[in-house]
């Protein structure tokens, strides 16, 4: 007996806490997701880090100008004006020196080709092309810390069971013969594949511009060398001082020149032939240049200036005449201390660059983000250049001694502004929010804002939500107080059915049947979403006619009338209305008028005045009529009180068409227009897009009927009894308890009902990225398509490198989707519960 | 009293809102039409995909000849300078149409010859149309559908019938066993080379999994570990180079009776005229079904209508799935929702009874409920989201580091799979289980619990033997709703593992016969797929209302079950408060 007891004992408390740590375990999935997604998320947000890996001192002194690492961070080429070096940083040692047969006058380099032009003073343009190599000497997973040691020109690095050798190879090309005996001061140039386009300025101050095509012929292998040369004189254009920078930019449609003192000259090339000066002005009054480069991509232009500045320049359409471009800076940064800038060098990888002060401060920031990414504090007495490699996680510092440093940046384009707020991008003239993750190019920056995700989803969740409430809650209206009561949980039960059709249904339907079909019915589509509604009220009004008896006993078959009068009658009267108001306000074609500015928006105004119209004819009405309604009403028969009710209703429906014609007239006479250029919001309705927001809106609102309909219907049903009872005995008709105290009564309820609607239609996936178009942009237009959160997760997420920026971004999507329907949820939760106390109380 | 009621008609009108009712009435009826609408739709195109049209034959004036059949018929508008250069005949149709002109839509097949799948004709381009009799309609394995005028049955390449009569009768005889013989070679195909191919990766693997261990043992230093592993790994390759040579011969053995199967049944075939002339000789083996549309009778109809329906829920897609079955969707889905529930179930009813049942603080239930409707708020992508990052990425990618080194760094359980899709929907539809049950135990009367106890039954005991029993058929809706909507949604599992084609399904006669890690296919995501991704979209969509049929079919089903069951539940206990 005792035994038996036990053995009970201890399964009820095994029973209770298993049960208790299930239960709670189930629940705090919810703090799991939540979490998980918050742990993803965070690294974006995070700065960079940097940690030193040696430090070496050099066996010879250079003058270092520029330079260029490898992939590794452990050989770098370094150019000193007259040779190139080759150098193994982690041994400090020369391993190589390529003399140039002449002096070197002038050099451009170019980081896409690793290689570097060089002008001598007889006239040869030299290409030097720097060739990085690894090979591997033996084969193992390398452990520990490597050893270096340099044989025969190559450097060994070694670790217990692996051996690696690193090789520089450097080879010149001769490119350029130029006949003339002027000194080449300036040179820049672009290689690709085949091509090259150099560009270089003489003493003389003429600017030469050549082509070089390289063609092989098939047949004999021969490699054959096309160059074409133009020039322009610019000795006007240049008095004094020579300028100090020459750059092409990567369209090679505009080559800049700059001087010491903030002098830019540039040069339109779009015509090979017929080079024109397209700007000249002075960029700065009080600061002098003291260093230049592009960013990646040869687009922006960084200055260094002597006051500690670095400005980025790019050309942006000019607000005055468009189509013109000006030169103008967008971003400026400060390296500190009020000391000129040495040295900038910019990132392979990325829009962020590194800026090396006369102080020998170092510091890295992101161009777009304008995020301060790291400091270096390099113990390098006199730090001359400092160099990034190709994957961005090596920085060389490099003066008597070098330094080299690890660098962990996983996310340098990302801040809260970046990801929220608009950003200026690249070559663009103005701010704006853009998502664009991913293109063929590779200097392609990718844009991250999700604001225009964010626009999307609020924007098909409202037009969704303005057609599900009201027939949502109108249909559990019904349901709970008119419908027959037999019928009642046949209706809740179909209604639920529709809440369980897959949403990939409605998609599929919204996108290749309900899309194609009101394409060509556009008004028609819209007047009969207007004409149901009217023609129910017109009718409801008809059936005052009848007898009382039968009105009293209308309950049996409105439903009937209104499924074979009511709506069919709506649907008609739309669609002979429709084609007569297309001819009437918009010049016969509707879609045509949207997009055709020189036809009137008063048709437009008209269309979207009508809601406007018919409440303020209704507030008119109640103001200053009504007392003279009643008045009329006053000792009526049966039959002349409905005939005064019918004529009150075409009254109000004439007024409510005439305030909207006027309300228009209004507007077109104020000169706005709703396709272009209304303040702030630009257009309502333009140029229309098959897979629009009307019609996500409406299939959307299909998916969102039966939870809004279910929720409030639940409430409705949850007010108590004798409050109804009560109210009908007291002589109120069944309009008026509906009206005065179970609508009241549920309003929290409902209202929860319709946070719960709104939650489900942000998230709502499938039907979006079916029928939306999937175009990312800010945009009121009714008639264009859009992007939500939750379609671009769907889309892109598969495609996302795991734990890349990008895929990181679509977490945050997730985690905003996250935030945003808690919310809302929690919100409607509480209303819920606060709700239930009350009426459990009435 | 005529008097009393004469003054009250002032306040009638207002107070029966009469009008209003109409419009709320409205709403309603606008819902429920919509429903009926959408269901009419799908079903009306749904039945309508697999009844055998009748081949068409369009004589153009423009001298070409074009057979198919009609899949669409439309007007359009046609502009006003191109209606001038018509006849008069035509200009007056057009005219009475209000400057439309018809159009068909023809599926024209034959995509070898013609490079097009449909062709539009409008009605003036048309001479003449006929319904020739002796017209084919052939579904084929590759290139979709043919349409022509058989004109000699072939053996070995020679002739052996040329009249319609005997071609038939040939082909009656030869064309179940030949596809009776390709069905044989297509199973060794599949199943023993497959079985095949699947032991000699997983050689392979050991291979290389005694290669790790002898790379891990050289790291280590440990010069005994060395040599144990040298060992292993030389006996390894033995047994692999062995392994090698007897699958080799096993691999040539199939081959040939492949080859012997194939020499068999290639010989067979079948040369059609196409309506414009162009000649082509089919393989018997390639016709899935074919036949002569025009003479059909309605018993010839219902049967071919009948077997396509077969075909369709029991076959492999073809044709980029547009043509053939949905069968692995069909089995994926089923697959998926059931070890959702597996997961879902349990711990959705152990979390409803604790809330009911052993959860005592006001706050902490309130906690609870707002944590539950939140989970029932989520959108679907995010937990798709949390289930690709936290199931797929973070704790498969351990297992894979554990379990399944050597086949790294390609993924087994650290990418999207049946299992993580299951657990993913598992999550998503917990707050159903959890509301469901919770309302079942919410109608078991207190007095039962109560008179246990008063037994001397622990909470347990009353809670197993008492509670639950009668919370069963809660239970089972919460149960039968979860799947209803696991088998619906679509987006999470775009995430973590529904593909457009799985070559091979997640259970099968290959040992350990359940695979949690593969990647399954699922009517929602099939249709999403055919819908959107299709080249040959114009061909899909037929098929794409067939699947949403199936799959509202099945929805609806579990979700009228659902609905049931909890109508007489909640009957049963309103009779049962005692």
């Amino acid at each position: 007996m005792k035994n038996k007891n036990l053995g009970r004992k201890i399964a009820d408390k095994t029973a209770k806490y298993l049960i208790s740590l299930g239960g709670i375990g189930t629940i705090s999935a919810v703090l799991l997701v939540f979490l998980f997604l918050f742990w993803t998320v965070l690294p974006l947000f995070k700065s960079g880090s940097v940690n030193k890996i040696f430090s070496q001192k050099i066996d010879q002194k250079i003058d270092m100008q520029h330079g260029m690492l490898d992939e590794y961070g452990l050989s770098a080429v370094i150019f000193d004006g007259k040779s190139l070096y080759t150098l193994s940083l982690p041994v400090g040692k020369v391993v190589g020196k390529k003399d140039i047969d002449a002096k070197v006058t002038a050099f451009g380099h170019n980081e896409k080709s690793n290689s570097y032009y060089l002008a001598t003073e007889h006239g040869k343009i030299v290409e030097a092309v720097i060739k990085f190599t690894k090979e591997v000497v033996r084969d193992g997973s390398p452990k520990g810390t490597p050893s270096y040691s340099i044989n025969d020109h190559y450097l060994y690095e070694s670790y217990e069971n692996a051996q690696f050798r690193y090789s520089t190879n450097i080879e010149l090309v001769d490119i350029i013969e130029t006949k003339s005996d002027k000194k080449i001061v300036l040179i820049d140039g672009i290689s690709s594949d085949k091509n090259r386009f150099i560009s270089y300025l003489t003493e003389d101050k003429i600017l030469h511009i050549n082509q070089l095509e390289t063609k092989e012929n098939i047949m004999t292998g021969e490699v054959i060398t096309d160059l074409s040369e133009s020039k322009i004189d610019l000795s006007k254009n240049i008095s004094g001082a020579l300028p100090k920078y020459l750059k092409i930019n990567s369209s090679k449609t505009s080559i800049m020149l700059f001087f010491t003192d903030g002098r830019f000259i540039s040069i339109d090339t779009k015509d090979f032939n017929n080079f024109k000066i397209s700007e000249e002005k002075k960029l700065f009054e009080d600061r002098k240049i003291t260093y230049l480069d592009f960013l990646i991509g040869r687009n922006s232009i960084l200055i260094g200036d002597n006051k500690g500045f670095v400005t980025i320049w790019w050309p942006t359409e000019d607000p005055q005449s468009k189509n013109n471009y000006v030169f103008s800076q967008i971003y400026s940064f400060y390296s500190g201390n009020d000391v000129p800038v040495k040295f900038i060098y910019p990132s392979h990888r990325d829009k962020s660059f590194l800026i090396l002060n006369e102080s020998g401060r170092l510091s890295m920031y992101h161009m777009t983000s304008g995020k301060h990414l790291v400091d270096l504090e390099p113990n390098v007495s006199n730090p001359q250049i400092v160099l990034l490699n190709q994957k961005n996680d090596k920085v060389v510092v490099l003066g008597d001694v070098i330094t080299s440093y690890k660098l962990d940046i996983p996310h340098p384009e990302i801040t809260f502004k970046s990801v929220f707020g608009k950003v200026q991008y690249e070559l663009t003239s103005k701010p704006d929010y853009v998502w664009q993750s991913s293109s063929g190019s590779d200097d392609f920056e990718p844009k991250f804002s999700l604001i225009p995700l964010i626009f999307g989803t609020i924007k098909a969740t409202l037009i969704s939500m303005l057609f599900a409430v009201p027939v949502a809650l109108l249909a559990a209206v019904y349901t709970s107080e008119f419908a027959p009561r037999r019928f009642r949980t046949t209706i809740k039960s179909t209604i639920e059915i529709m809440a369980s059709l897959p949403s990939v249904v409605l998609g599929f339907i919204a996108a290749l049947i309900v899309s194609p079909f009101v394409e060509n019915i556009v008004l028609g589509f819209i007047f009969t979403f207007l004409m149901i509604p009217f023609s129910l009220i017109f009718l409801g009004h008809l059936s005052q006619f009848l007898p009382k008896e039968i009105l009293n006993a209308m309950d049996r078959y409105r439903m009937w009338l209104i499924l074979f009068l009511g709506v069919p009658m709506g649907i008609f009267l739309g669609s002979i209305l429709a084609p007569f108001v297309e001819k009437s306000l918009f010049y016969g074609d509707f879609k045509l008028w949207l997009h055709k500015f020189d036809y009137s928006p008063f048709g437009g105004w008209v269309l979207v005045m009508i809601p406007f119209g018919i409440i303020l004819a209704l507030y008119l009405y109640r103001k200053f009529l009504y007392d003279f309604y009643e008045s009329l009403l006053e000792n009526r028969s049966y039959i002349g009180a409905a005939f005064i009710e019918l004529i009150k209703f075409f009254v109000l429906t004439i007024s409510s068409i005439t305030i909207s014609f006027l309300l228009a007239y209004l507007l077109v006479l104020l000169g706005l227009d709703l396709r272009f250029d209304i303040p702030f919001i630009e257009s309502i309705m333009t140029t229309y897009v098959q897979r629009n927001a009307l019609i996500v809106g409406f299939i959307m609102g299909f998916a969102v009927i039966p939870i809004i309909y279910t929720v409030s219907e639940d409430a409705l049903n949850a007010v108590p009894e004798h409050l109804r009872s009560a109210s009908l005995a007291a002589g109120a008709t069944q309009w008026q308890t509906v009206m005065n105290i179970i609508l009241p009564v549920a309003m929290s309820g409902i209202f929860s009902a319709i946070m719960i609607g709104f939650g489900r239609a942000i998230g709502e996936t499938m039907i979006v990225l079916m029928a939306a178009g999937n175009t990312p942009i800010v945009d009121m237009n009714i008639f264009s398509g859009f992007r939500t959160l939750s379609a671009n997760i769907a889309v892109e997420l598969p495609e996302a490198v795991i734990n890349s920026t990008h895929y990181r971004v679509l977490y945050l999507a997730a985690l905003v989707l996250f935030i945003m329907t808690f919310i809302i949820n929690t919100f409607a939760e509480m209303i819920r519960m606060k709700y239930r106390k009350k009426s459990s109380q009435l | 009293m005529s008097k009393f009621a004469r003054k009250n008609y002032k306040i009638f009108f207002k107070s029966k809102g009469e009008p209003m009712l109409w419009l709320t009435g409205g709403g309603l009826i606008a819902a429920l039409l919509m429903i009926g609408l959408l269901l009419l739709l799908v079903i009306k195109n749904g039945m309508g995909t697999f009844w055998p049209d009748p081949i068409t034959h369009f004589e153009l004036k423009s001298g070409d000849k074009l057979m198919g059949e009609v899949t669409k018929i439309e007007y359009f508008k046609l502009p006003q300078e191109k209606i001038t250069l018509l006849t008069e005949q035509d200009r007056n149709r057009i005219e009475k149409n209000s400057g439309r002109e018809k159009r068909f839509l023809l599926r024209i097949g034959n995509f070898e010859l013609t490079n097009e799948h449909f062709k539009w004709v409008s009605e003036f381009e048309i001479a003449k149309i006929t319904y020739p009799e002796d017209a084919m309609i052939l579904e084929r394995l590759e290139w979709g559908r043919f349409y022509g005028f058989p004109k000699e049955f072939r053996i070995d390449g020679k002739v052996v019938a040329t009249d319609m009569k005997s071609i038939m009768k040939n082909y009656e005889e030869y064309h179940s066993k030949v596809r009776y013989l390709w069905s044989e070679k297509v199973e060794i195909e599949k199943k023993e080379i497959g079985k095949l191919n699947h032991k000699i990766e997983k050689e392979r693997l050991k291979l290389k999994e005694a290669k790790l261990n002898l790379q891990k043992a050289i790291d280590s230093n440990d010069q005994d570990r060395i040599k144990t592993a040298q060992e292993k790994y030389e006996r390894a390759e033995k047994d692999f180079n062995l392994f090698t040579q007897w699958s080799k011969k096993e691999y040539d053995n199939y081959v040939k009776k492949i080859d012997d199967l194939k020499k068999n049944y290639e010989k067979y075939a079948i040369k059609f005229v196409t309506s414009d002339g162009k000649e082509k000789e089919i393989k018997l083996f390639e016709i899935v079904r074919s036949y002569q549309a025009n003479a059909l009778s309605f018993w010839d109809k219902t049967m071919i209508y009948f077997g396509r329906w077969v075909e369709f829920q029991t076959d492999h897609p073809r044709e980029a799935n547009s043509e053939g079955g949905v069968f692995p969707a069909i089995f994926g889905t089923v697959v998926m929702t059931l070890l959702m529930s597996l997961f879902v179930v349990p711990f959705g009813v152990i979390a409803a009874i604790y809330m009911k049942e052993y959860a005592k603080s006001g706050k902490i239930i309130s906690i609870l409920r707002i944590a539950i409707n939140n989970l029932a708020g989520v959108p679907s992508i995010v937990y798709g989201v949390f289930g690709l990052g936290f199931f797929a990425y973070t704790i498969g990618a351990s297992i894979d580091q554990l379990f399944y080194e050597a086949k790294l760094p390609n993924p087994t359980f650290g990418t999207g799979g049946i299992l993580w899709a299951s657990l993913t929907l598992a999550l998503l539809t917990l707050p159903v289980v959890i509301v469901a049950t919770e309302e079942a135990i919410n109608a078991v009367p207190n007095s039962l619990r109560e008179g246990s106890y008063a037994c001397g039954a622990t909470k347990w005991q009353t809670i197993r033997n008492i509670v639950l029993p009668r919370a069963m058929p809660g239970i089972m809706t919460g149960f039968i709703l979860s799947m209803s909507r696991g088998a619906g949604e679509v987006a999470p599992l775009m995430l973590t593992g529904a593909v457009k084609l799985a070559p091979e399904m997640p259970v099968d006669s290959i040992y350990p016969f359940v695979h949690l890690e593969r990647s399954f296919m699922h009517l929602g995501f099939h249709i999403y797929d055919l819908g959107f991704q299709s080249q040959n979209s114009d061909a899909a969509i037929p098929m794409v209302y067939t699947t949403t049929l199936l799959l509202i079919t099945i929805v609806v089903l579990l979700n009228v079950m659902a609905i049931y069951i909890r109508n007489r539940l909640r009957k049963k206990f309103i009779g049962s408060v005692f």
